[in-house]
C-alpha cells in the first residue's frame, strides 16, 4: 500500500477525535507486516498531533481559566498536564514538533548565553 | 577590542530587571526525533519548520546540518563526532543557517570549517557571522581583472600570468608539486606585503586543506610560519579523519572567511587543496542520502558543487570596495588524464589551468609546468608591461623549441639556425626551473628571463645556468639597485633600461666564473 493509502486508513480509524478500537481491528486485519508497520507509525504521528503537553512548575496552578485559554489556542486537542519544578515560573507547551518556552528557566538560560557572548 | 568585564552586582541588577519585566512572549523551537542513524547521516521526524541548510542541535550538543527535506522526514549530516546518539533522541532547530565567525584575529590561525580552532589557541567567539552558502556577486558588481597576482614563480608569472580575481586551476598527478606552487604563491604574497609601495594593496591568504593528512597540514603551517607568511594566512582544515560533511563544507567556509576580508576592500588569495577530495566527500554524502548516482557514481549536481564555489572568486568594482578573491583550486589527476570527469568540469569553470606533468617532473623540470597545455585566459592583462615585454618573446621561442625538440636526437645533422634554436630553448627551459620555497621578486624574474631571451647565456653551458642565475642576481642586488628599482615598477622596458641591463650583464659576465 502507498503512504497516502495508509494515511486514509489512519483517518478512517477515528470516530470523531477518538481512536476506535473496533475500526482499527477491522482495518488492520488484512494488512501485511510491512503495511502494518507503516500504519502504526502514521497512527503514532496522528496521536502525537492530537496531544498538547503542558509543563507547569506546580500542577495545581492549572485551573478552568487556563484550560479554557489552552482549548481556544489548541482546539480539538487533548491537553496533558505535567509537573516540572525546574521551570521555576511560567510554562512550557509542546504541540507536536513545536515547543513554546515561556518559563523563567528558559529566560535565565538565554540570559547566560547572551552574557557569555558579549563579555569575556 | 577592549576586554569588557561585568561585576556580579551588575549581573544581579540585570536579572532583577528581567524578573520585573517578565513578559509572556514565548520562545518557539521546532523539535524532532531521530528515526534512523547511520554513516554520519540522521533521518529525523518532526522538524516541520526546518529550512534547507539550517543548523540543528542534538540533545548531546552535537551539531548537524539539514541537507534534505522530505515529506515527513528530514535528512541531517552530523558535523561532529557522537557515540551516544540513538534512535528516539531529540533534535532541535537553532534558527541559524550554517555560518562561520570571521574576524581579523583569524589571520595566523588554523580552524576547522565550523570555526573551531585546531592550533590549540583560544576560540574566536566574536566577529561577523559569514554564511557558508551565499550567492556570488553579480555581473554589474564586478570589474575587469587587470591587476597581477605575482606568484614569484618565473614560469607562471611569465607564461601563465594570474590576475587578482581570477580562478586558475592547478592540476596534475600526485607528488608533482601542486601544493608547492600554492605554498610558494602564499610565501611570495607575504614577502610583497612587507615591502608594499604607496599604491599597492596587500594580499591576504586562505589555505583550505580538504581531506589532507594532518601531518601534511602541519608541515604547510610550519613552512608558512618559517617564511613569515602565517601572519597573513588563515588555514581552514578538514582532515582525512574528519567527517565527509566537514570536508564538504571546508571550501565554503574558506571562501566565506575570504569574503569577510574582501568586503573590507582587501585582496585575498584562496587555495582549495584539493577539490578532488571535496568531490569524493560530496559523493559519499550523496550516496548515503540515496540521491541518484550518475557518471562515476557522482550525483547530478557535482558540477554545480564546484561552479557555485568558484564563482565566488571575484574582483569587486570600486563602488563596492574594490576587493578581490583570487582562487587557485587544485585537482589531482590519475596518469596525467585531464579528460576525466572532475578535471574537465573544473577546467571548464576556471579561467585557465597550470598543468603539471609527470614526465617533465621526472626529467628534472621543476616546477613541472606543461606550457603547451597550460593557459591563463586573463593573459597579458594580468602582467606588468615589464614582464610582458620579456615574456612575449620566450613564449614563441619555447613553442618553437617544443616542435623542434623531436629532432634533437639528430644533433649532428641539423643546420645552424635549428641548432641555435634548440640550444636557446634548452636554456629557456633551464632558466624557468626554480627551487621550492624560493619565490622571486618580479625585477629578478624579468632580469633572468631577459638575459636568456637576449642570448647572453648562449655561451654558458646549460648545467651552469642555475649557478649563473644565482650569481647574476647577487651581482644586480649589489651593483644595480637603481636598475632593479626601475624593473620593480613594472613599467615597459625602455631603451635606457635595456641598455642598462646590457651594460650590467656584460660587466657581470666578464667576472663570472663557474
Amino acid at each position: 500500500m502507498t503512504r497516502k493509502q495508509l494515511q486514509i486508513l489512519v483517518e478512517q480509524s477515528y470516530t470523531g477525535h477518538s481512536l476506535d478500537g473496533a475500526k482499527v481491528e477491522q482495518l488492520t486485519s488484512k494488512l501485511s507486516h510491512k503495511d502494518l508497520r507503516g500504519y502504526i507509525r502514521l497512527l503514532k504521528k496522528r496521536e502525537q498531533e492530537q496531544q498538547v503537553h503542558v509543563a507547569l512548575p506546580v500542577a495545581s496552578v492549572y485551573n478552568q481559566n487556563v484550560n479554557k485559554v489552552l482549548l481556544e489556542v489548541f482546539p480539538d486537542k487533548e491537553i496533558l498536564i505535567e509537573e516540572d519544578a525546574l521551570l521555576l515560573l511560567g510554562a512550557k507547551i509542546t504541540a507536536n514538533d513545536m515547543v513554546y518556552e515561556m518559563s523563567l528557566r528558559s529566560r535565565l538560560e538565554d540570559f547566560i548565553e547572551k552574557v557569555e557572548q558579549l563579555y569575556d | 577590542m577592549t576586554k569588557s568585564t561585568i561585576t556580579s552586582d551588575a549581573i544581579i541588577k540585570k536579572l532583577e530587571g528581567r524578573l520585573t519585566d517578565f513578559g509572556t512572549d514565548a520562545k518557539t523551537t521546532n523539535v524532532g526525533r531521530i528515526e534512523k542513524l547511520g554513516d554520519e547521516v540522521v533521518v529525523a521526524s518532526g522538524l516541520s519548520k526546518a529550512v534547507m541548510g539550517e543548523e540543528v542541535e542534538f540533545q548531546d550538543g552535537t551539531l548537524g546540518l539539514i541537507l534534505e527535506l522530505n515529506e515527513d522526514t528530514v535528512s541531517i549530516v552530523l558535523l561532529g563526532k557522537s557515540t551516544i546518539l540513538k534512535e528516539g533522541d531529540s533534535i532541535k532547530t537553532t534558527g541559524r543557517i550554517l555560518s562561520v565567525i570571521a574576524d581579523d584575529k583569524l589571520l595566523g590561525r588554523v580552524v576547522n570549517p565550523l570555526g573551531i580552532p585546531l592550533d590549540g589557541k583560544d576560540e574566536i567567539k566574536k566577529g561577523k557571522q559569514m554564511r557558508l552558502e551565499r550567492v556570488a556577486a553579480g555581473v554589474v558588481d564586478r570589474q575587469k581583472v587587470d591587476t597581477p597576482l605575482k606568484t614569484g614563480i618565473k614560469a607562471v608569472d611569465a607564461l601563465i600570468p594570474i590576475g587578482r580575481g581570477q580562478r586558475e586551476l592547478i592540476i596534475g598527478d600526485r607528488g608533482l608539486g601542486k601544493t608547492a606552487v600554492a605554498v610558494d604563491t602564499i610565501i611570495n604574497q607575504a614577502k610583497l606585503n612587507k615591502t608594499l609601495s604607496k599604491n599597492q594593496k596587500r594580499v591576504l591568504c586562505v589555505y583550505v586543506a580538504i581531506g589532507q593528512k594532518q601531518s601534511t597540514v602541519a608541515r604547510v603551517m610550519q613552512t608558512l610560519q618559517e617564511a613569515g607568511a602565517l601572519e597573513y594566512t588563515v588555514i581552514v582544515a578538514a582532515n582525512a579523519s574528519d567527517s565527509a560533511a566537514l570536508q564538504y563544507l571546508a571550501p565554503y567556509a574558506g571562501v566565506a572567511i575570504a569574503e569577510y576580508f574582501m568586503e573590507k576592500g582587501e585582496d585575498v588569495l584562496i587555495i582549495y587543496d584539493d577539490l578532488t577530495k571535496h568531490a569524493f566527500a560530496y559523493r559519499q554524502i550523496s550516496l548515503v542520502l540515496k540521491r541518484p548516482a550518475g557518471r562515476e557514481a557522482y550525483p547530478g549536481d557535482i558540477f554545480y558543487l564546484h561552479s557555485i564555489l568558484l564563482e565566488r572568486a571575484v574582483r569587486m568594482n570600486d563602488r563596492l570596495g574594490g576587493g578581490s578573491i583570487t582562487a587557485l583550486p587544485v585537482i589531482e589527476t590519475q596518469a596525467d588524464d585531464i579528460s576525466a570527469y572532475i578535471p574537465t568540469n573544473v577546467i571548464s569553470i576556471t579561467d585557465g589551468q597550470i598543468f603539471l606533468k609527470s614526465d617533465l617532473f621526472n626529467s628534472g623540470i621543476r616546477p613541472a609546468l606543461d606550457v603547451g597545455n597550460s593557459v591563463s585566459r586573463v593573459g597579458g592583462d594580468a602582467q606588468t608591461k615589464a614582464m610582458k615585454s620579456v615574456a612575449g618573446k620566450i613564449k614563441l621561442e619555447l613553442a618553437q623549441y617544443r616542435e623542434l625538440a623531436v629532432f634533437a636526437q639528430f644533433g649532428s645533422e641539423l643546420d645552424e639556425s635549428t641548432t641555435r634554436q634548440l640550444e636557446r630553448g634548452k636554456r629557456l627551459t633551464e632558466i624557468l626551473k626554480q627551487p621550492q620555497y624560493n619565490p622571486l621578486p618580479e625585477e629578478l624574474e624579468v632580469a633572468s628571463i631577459w638575459v636568456v631571451a637576449n642570448g647572453y647565456t648562449d655561451d654558458i653551458p646549460v648545467n651552469d645556468l642555475r649557478d649563473f642565475e644565482d650569481k647574476y642576481h647577487d651581482y644586480l642586488k649589489a651593483h644595480a639597485k637603481k636598475l632593479l628599482e626601475t624593473l620593480a615598477t613594472g613599467a615597459k622596458l625602455t631603451d635606457e633600461t635595456n641598455a642598462e641591463l646590457q651594460k650590467q650583464t656584460e660587466a657581470f659576465k666578464k667576472g663570472f666564473k663557474k
